[in-house]
């Protein structure tokens, strides 16, 4: 059995706001043995970035460690002085964060800013330092993959890619082998296929040097990939505990298991996601008795009023009632008022209306967006350069279907659902909406035809003007189309009722309402004029699980009761298994693969695809060694330059010399309905059952 | 950029002339003026051609680097400039620099030290500093050390070849027009300091070990002082306006004095040559930041469309 | 670092109940800033009524006297009372400040709102013209104007508001250009709002609001900023009491006497630091993310 590196004990931290004092974490254990990786998963606010700062000792001025220890190779950290723990931090102990860009300092270069942090743990001037300082900061780089170090080292942080900043923050991190390494969250802003390499690289690192890793996400198919051990957290204490086989495969606390069950991954083909009714609690405002209890279906009267110890069972640490000694005598389960919503009567209208008409179409549509260069500039000879974010793509989507776009950053897929909408104009090809073709028609004539196609957007507050209430928010459409509104109060009632919020929401203002709410005001908004298209720009993103799934049931059943079409756009695959009825897979400005969801995730016909669909993480551990992992190579080119030929080429593994010349095009495979763009699809193996 | 604004200004300050009801020439020369007089000058200032040959001939005499001449003594305006303008520029940059020297240590100590005594009192320095105009100041000081107290010279520059009376008669107007800005220069250093030091890599900083003095002064610091170089390229500007106030307080001849007689005896050459050379100089200060800047910052790129 | 929590007294109850002004009041420097506008404004509406004397009555025999019984402050060259001139220059300082910076707010936000909501040329154009404009400091500029068009209150007025506008336009058009890109606008036309609504019912109100904080900050400014042309001699015209003529008129007598330079030039410190300590601090409340080393 390894040896333990740290170990925490009932610690208690607290913050001093303007609110009072709030208490993050409570009475939190855990242990960490030398080279493992315990992952922290959690949804927003549980706490598991706080315990990330504080283990380091870096959290803000206004958080305050107010008991417990941290023993650390059994000096307690949390009596430690300022000296002896800059002595440890960069030594022994690493941390890295989530965005690379604002994680390394813009105005130094990495030489300088490698060779400072090593200097803190081997001081020493003189050449022969320098000279070891240097080797040994190349090395570094060279092992995380930055191909010609020399060179590279005396660049600044903005020259680099997400992913190489990335994997240089990992670099300074692990510059003096430390024993361990706190990451908080590194890998939630990247895309999926490079995801994958960072993970890829930071189990190889562990392997390597034996650092163990305690590795915050919110992702729990990023724990199943590479943590050997979880802690799941809740309103700041931890709920659950244990080897990660042990937990995934037989999860004890409700929370863990409503977690697990509303995660959409593609595998389950079900009619609704599980959700986990009500909110986290805010810190200001916690539940007496256990703080899962409101939204726990097996709550008895014990639960709410007495908190629970943390307590084996099995080989699980659990915090919970059920597992406790009192649980038989506690009585019968406190009914808890159910959450569901009114469906809306079908409109009869609509559902006469035929389920194979075509509703938007459009041909070698072409979007190119140019640099904007100074008007004196371009009397001088400059011109810009432009991004061909959409580069001819072709697609029909039906009435009451659902088409999936799904794509990394650059892919395109925001332009396009703009460009289809109007919102952006088209530099070629055409947009036919309902049999009408919009490409050229003014702005100023389109408005009629907008009350029929609306957007849901992706971020939800900055969508939602700050000044306004929601029931003037939601009464914009009406006065804009000019539609007259008998009884304002009622419509804004009916419509908050549609996406399943209560009237009371609609004296609010954005900044008042979470994230779920915000994007169902949203979809509320759009739905207001009836229209027939609704385009979904990230519909899930950011949110937690529970609340995404709440958001895609409430899609599905908007979709049926009101025989819509959808246009989904997403980076995330799992989304779409659950809603959507055919993916376009999209890269470069183009679309690589078109197929119904079954087809293109059980076998994909473009290694692209094929990537993404092994990238994805997925909440299952067993696969750890069962799926194999394609990592692809190198990043995403800029849109700018997309490489000749196939633009995948370059990082394509069945790639050949006609790859290279040749651009292939969207074609029909065997004749059905599943489209690849691919020379030898063929090659590409069977993707991911769909059991 | 740079000589597209200056072209302009020329063009607005040759116009400036028309919109004055009344005869510039006559007012120029007074009411005593005969006729004959009247003409001749009116000839020399150009005033007697159409108003886009003046404007022409404005510009072409600009290009050439030429201010004109005189009217009154007939000496080239470049002389008259020429000799009044090292004694402003001495006396601008010998306040920045104190203000720097002062200021800037200032704030990265409130900024390191936040809400301690020294930080509060600081503060309120700073307020105060802010609140000063330059002729306040300058007036203030002038009451204080030479009227009152009789320890530094009022007026003028020194005994001329006199380095040390030279730097004697510097002391009171340099140190007046610094007032302000180590007040503002300290307040700004402390509130961009503060701002980068919330940032993440000042975390990460300081997760890989480093100290906080390192951290302090060199990291946080090359950030910090990306803004206060913007902005003290405009100060620069601003120094010369203060110069005015300054030099006329304690007669000290420069371009401030020179202007300003310019104005009272509406000699308007002079006038005009004496803007243009400032507005020059404002620009010029304005581009040294920006390279400065680019220095400082690798994320910008000098815009091939500076002239 | 402790954290104490103070219990809350009376005092502070009550200004818990007022909105923004009691979290200034919270704040000392904030109060001091309150107490001295305060005093300013009653300066200037109660003029008359602080002072027996005329700002233009001549005293000849009693010139250039220190304070006294009869005359607070002293008296200036003319023998005018130097508490009266002082009183009543606060009327010239706000009489100037508030009209020009109205004028500047005027044009400027108007500007700036069509450079940055046209863009393209016209945006291009206005940059430079602001540039031009911007290329010499403002005193400077408004030396060259007031000589040509001559010195007048009214002449004040208009060369200041002129000078500010570009910078008030360059802002604006900042805040415009950062509120196109924000999502709710392309929300709006989404919906099919055309430009003329979006511009006024969502972008202005965002935009306008900040402007009007920066405009209440450059009162002080331009108070100074016209009793520094007075001094020159380019701003209003005697007798009229701008602080900056009577600062001139002392600096001419400096060897006879201290007392108008002194009490000119501690008023227009005091009221500059009034003005911007209420307004620093006003700032600080309507923002906290602003607020520096103060913890959320």
């Amino acid at each position: 059995m390894p040896a333990k590196i740290l170990q925490v004990e009932d610690l208690e931290i607290k913050y001093h706001t303007k609110d009072g004092i709030l208490t993050a974490i409570r009475n939190t254990s855990f242990d960490i043995h030398e080279g493992e990786i315990v992952g922290v998963v959690g949804e927003s606010g549980c706490g598991k970035s706080t315990i990330a700062s504080a283990v380091m000792r870096l959290l803000p001025p206004n958080g305050q460690i107010t008991a417990g220890q941290m023993l650390f190779r059994g000096q307690d950290l949390v009596q430690l002085d300022e000296e002896g723990l800059r002595r440890l931090r960069g030594k022994d102990l690493a941390m890295i964060f989530q965005d690379a860009m604002t994680s390394l300092n813009p105005v130094f270069s990495i030489e300088q800013q490698m060779l400072d942090a090593q200097k803190a743990q081997m001081p020493g001037s003189g050449r022969k330092w320098q000279r070891a300082r240097t080797e040994r900061a190349l090395a570094m780089l060279e092992r995380v993959g930055i191909p010609d170090a020399p060179r590279q080292i005396q660049e600044y942080p903005h020259q680099f890619s997400g992913g190489m900043r990335q994997r240089i923050m990992i670099a300074i991190a692990l510059l003096s082998n430390p024993a361990l390494l706190v990451a908080d969250e590194p890998t939630s802003a990247l895309d999926v296929t490079l995801e994958a390499q960072i993970l890829e690289l930071i189990l190889g690192l562990r392997d390597e040097l034996g650092t163990a890793i305690l590795y915050i996400t919110h992702d729990l198919g990023v724990i199943a990939r590479i943590c050997d051990r979880l802690i799941v957290m809740y309103a700041g204490n931890i709920v659950e505990a244990g080897a990660v086989l042990d937990v995934f495969g037989a999860p004890k606390h409700p929370y863990t298991q409503a977690l697990l069950r509303s995660h959409p991954s593609h595998s389950v083909r079900a009619d609704r996601l599980r959700t986990i009714r009500g909110r986290v609690p805010s810190l200001r405002d916690l539940p007496a008795g256990c703080k899962f209890a409101p939204r726990c279906d097996m709550a008895r009267e014990l639960c709410h009023t007495a908190e629970p110890d943390y307590l084996p069972s099995g080989d699980q640490h659990v915090l919970c009632h059920a597992y406790g000694p009192a649980w038989e005598a506690a009585g019968p389960t406190v009914a808890l008022p159910s959450e569901t919503r009114k469906p809306l009567a079908v409109k009869a209208a609509k559902a006469a209306l035929a389920s194979d008409e075509v509703v938007i179409k459009t041909e070698q549509v072409r979007t190119h967006c140019r640099d904007h260069v100074a008007f004196l500039s371009q009397i001088l000879g400059q011109r810009g350069g432009a991004v061909r974010a959409v580069d001819g793509v072709d697609i029909e989507i039906c009435r009451g279907e659902t088409l999936g776009l799904v794509g990394e950053s650059g892919s395109g897929k925001t332009t396009l659902g703009r460009t289809i909408l109007r919102l952006l104009d088209p530099t070629a090809g055409t947009v036919i909406i309902d049999g009408q073709d919009i490409t050229h028609i003014p702005q100023t004539k389109l408005r009629p035809l907008r009350a029929r196609m609306q957007m849901i957007f992706q971020d939800p507050c900055s969508s939602l003007s700050p000044r306004m209430k929601m029931s003037a928010i939601l009464l914009e459409p009406f006065r804009i189309h000019g539609v007259p509104v008998d009884d304002p109060k009622r419509k804004v009632d009916e419509l908050l009722a549609t996406v399943g919020l209560s009237s009371e929401q609609a004296e609010k203002y954005a900044h008042q309402l979470s994230g779920g709410q915000a994007r169902r005001v949203g979809i509320a908004r759009a739905l207001a004029l009836n229209p027939d298209i609704l385009v979904a720009d990230e519909p899930t993103a950011g949110l937690d699980v529970s609340v995404a799934a709440g958001i895609l049931n409430l899609l599905k059943d908007l979709r049926e009761e009101l025989n819509l079409a959808y246009v989904i756009i997403t980076h995330n695959l799992n989304v779409l298994g659950f809603i959507a009825d055919r993916v376009a897979v999209m890269y470069l400005g183009k679309i690589v693969e078109l197929a119904e969801t079954e087809a293109l995730f059980t076998q994909p016909r473009h290694p692209y695809t094929e990537a993404l669909l092994s990238a994805i993480p997925l909440p299952d551990p067993t696969l750890r060694d069962k799926r194999q992992q394609i990592i692809l190579t190198g990043e995403i080119p800029s849109a700018r330059k997309p490489p000749p030929g196939c633009p995948f080429h370059p990082r394509c593994r069945y790639a050949a010399a006609r790859c290279r010349s040749d651009a292939p095009p969207l074609r029909a495979l065997n004749g059905g309905r599943h489209l690849a763009a691919c020379h030898f699809p063929e090659r590409v193996k069977a993707g991911l059952s769909a059991g | 950029m740079t000589v597209l604004v200056l072209l302009l200004v020329t063009i607005y300050l040759t116009l400036l002339i028309h919109v004055v009801p009344g005869d510039a020439a006559k007012t120029l020369l007074g009411p005593r003026a005969n006729a004959d007089l009247i003409a001749k000058t009116r000839a020399a200032m150009n005033l007697d051609k159409p108003v886009i040959a003046q404007v022409g001939l404005a510009l072409w005499d600009v290009l050439h680097g030429s201010l004109g001449t005189d009217v009154f003594s007939g000496r080239p305006l470049n002389e008259i400039v020429g000799a009044a303008l090292p004694h402003t520029l001495i006396l601008a940059w010998t306040s920045l620099g104190l203000a720097v020297l002062l200021g800037v240590p200032l704030g990265v100590y409130s900024a390191t030290h936040p809400d301690s005594w020294l930080d509060r009192i600081t503060a309120v320095i700073s307020i105060s500093f802010i609140t000063i105009p330059s002729y306040v100041g300058g007036l203030f000081l002038l009451l204080l050390f030479a009227v009152q107290l009789k320890v530094m010279p009022a007026i003028g520059l020194g005994v001329r070849g006199d380095v040390p009376d030279y730097l004697r008669h510097l002391i009171l107007p340099a140190v007046a027009l610094a007032i302000t800005w180590v007040g503002y220069l300290a307040r700004l250093v402390r509130a961009s300091l503060l701002e980068v030091l919330n940032q993440t890599y000042i975390r990460a900083h300081m997760a890989a070990g480093l100290s906080q003095r390192l951290i302090s002064y060199k990291y946080a610091l090359k950030n910090a002082l990306i803004p206060t170089v913007a902005v003290l390229g405009i100060g620069v500007g601003n120094l010369m306006a203060g110069a005015v106030f300054v030099e006329l307080i304690f007669s000290r001849p420069g371009m401030g004095t020179l202007i300003y007689n310019g104005i009272q005896s509406r000699n308007f050459p002079v006038v005009r040559a004496g803007v243009l050379v400032v507005a020059f100089l404002f620009v010029t200060a304005n581009l040294l930041a920006d390279l400065l800047y680019t220095y400082l910052d690798p994320r910008i790129q000098l815009d091939k469309t500076r002239g | 670092m402790q954290y104490v929590a103070r219990p809350a007294n009376r005092y502070q109850q009550f200004l818990n109940r007022i909105p923004v002004l009691g979290d200034v009041l919270r704040r000392p420097l904030g109060a001091l800033g309150f107490v001295i506008v305060l005093a300013f404004i009653v300066m200037v509406i109660f003029a008359p009524l602080l002072t027996p004397y005329s700002y233009e009555e001549q005293d000849i025999p009693s010139m250039l006297q220190g304070p006294s019984q009869a005359h607070w402050l002293g008296t200036d060259h003319l023998g005018r009372d130097l508490w009266a001139r002082i009183v009543f220059g606060a009327r010239i300082a706000l009489g100037v400040a508030v009209p020009a910076v109205g004028i500047a707010l005027v044009g400027g936000v108007s500007l700036g709102l069509l450079a940055g909501y046209l863009g393209g040329l016209v945006d291009d154009v206005a940059l430079v013209i602001f540039d031009s404009l911007q290329a010499f400091p403002a005193v400077i500029l408004a030396l060259a104007i007031l000589t040509l068009l001559g010195s007048s209150l009214r002449n004040v007025i208009i060369v200041i508001g002129l000078a500010w506008t570009p910078g008030y336009a360059r802002i604006t058009r900042a805040q415009v250009l950062s509120a196109r890109q924000e999502q709710y606008v392309e929300v709006e036309r989404s919906l099919g709002a055309n430009q003329t609504r979006i511009l006024f019912r969502h972008i202005l109100p965002n935009v306008v609001a900040p402007l009007l904080i920066l405009a209440a900050m450059d009162l002080p400014v331009v108070i100074t900023f016209e009793a520094g042309l007075s001094f020159l001699g380019l701003g209003v015209r005697p007798p009229t009491p701008s602080w900056g003529v009577i600062l001139s008129d002392g600096f001419n007598f400096i060897r006879h006497s201290p007392w108008p330079i002194t009490w000119a030039g501690l008023t227009l410190i005091i009221v500059t630091l009034g003005f911007t300590l209420f307004g620093e601090t006003l700032r600080d409340v309507l923002d906290p993310r602003l607020s520096g080393s103060r913890g959320a």
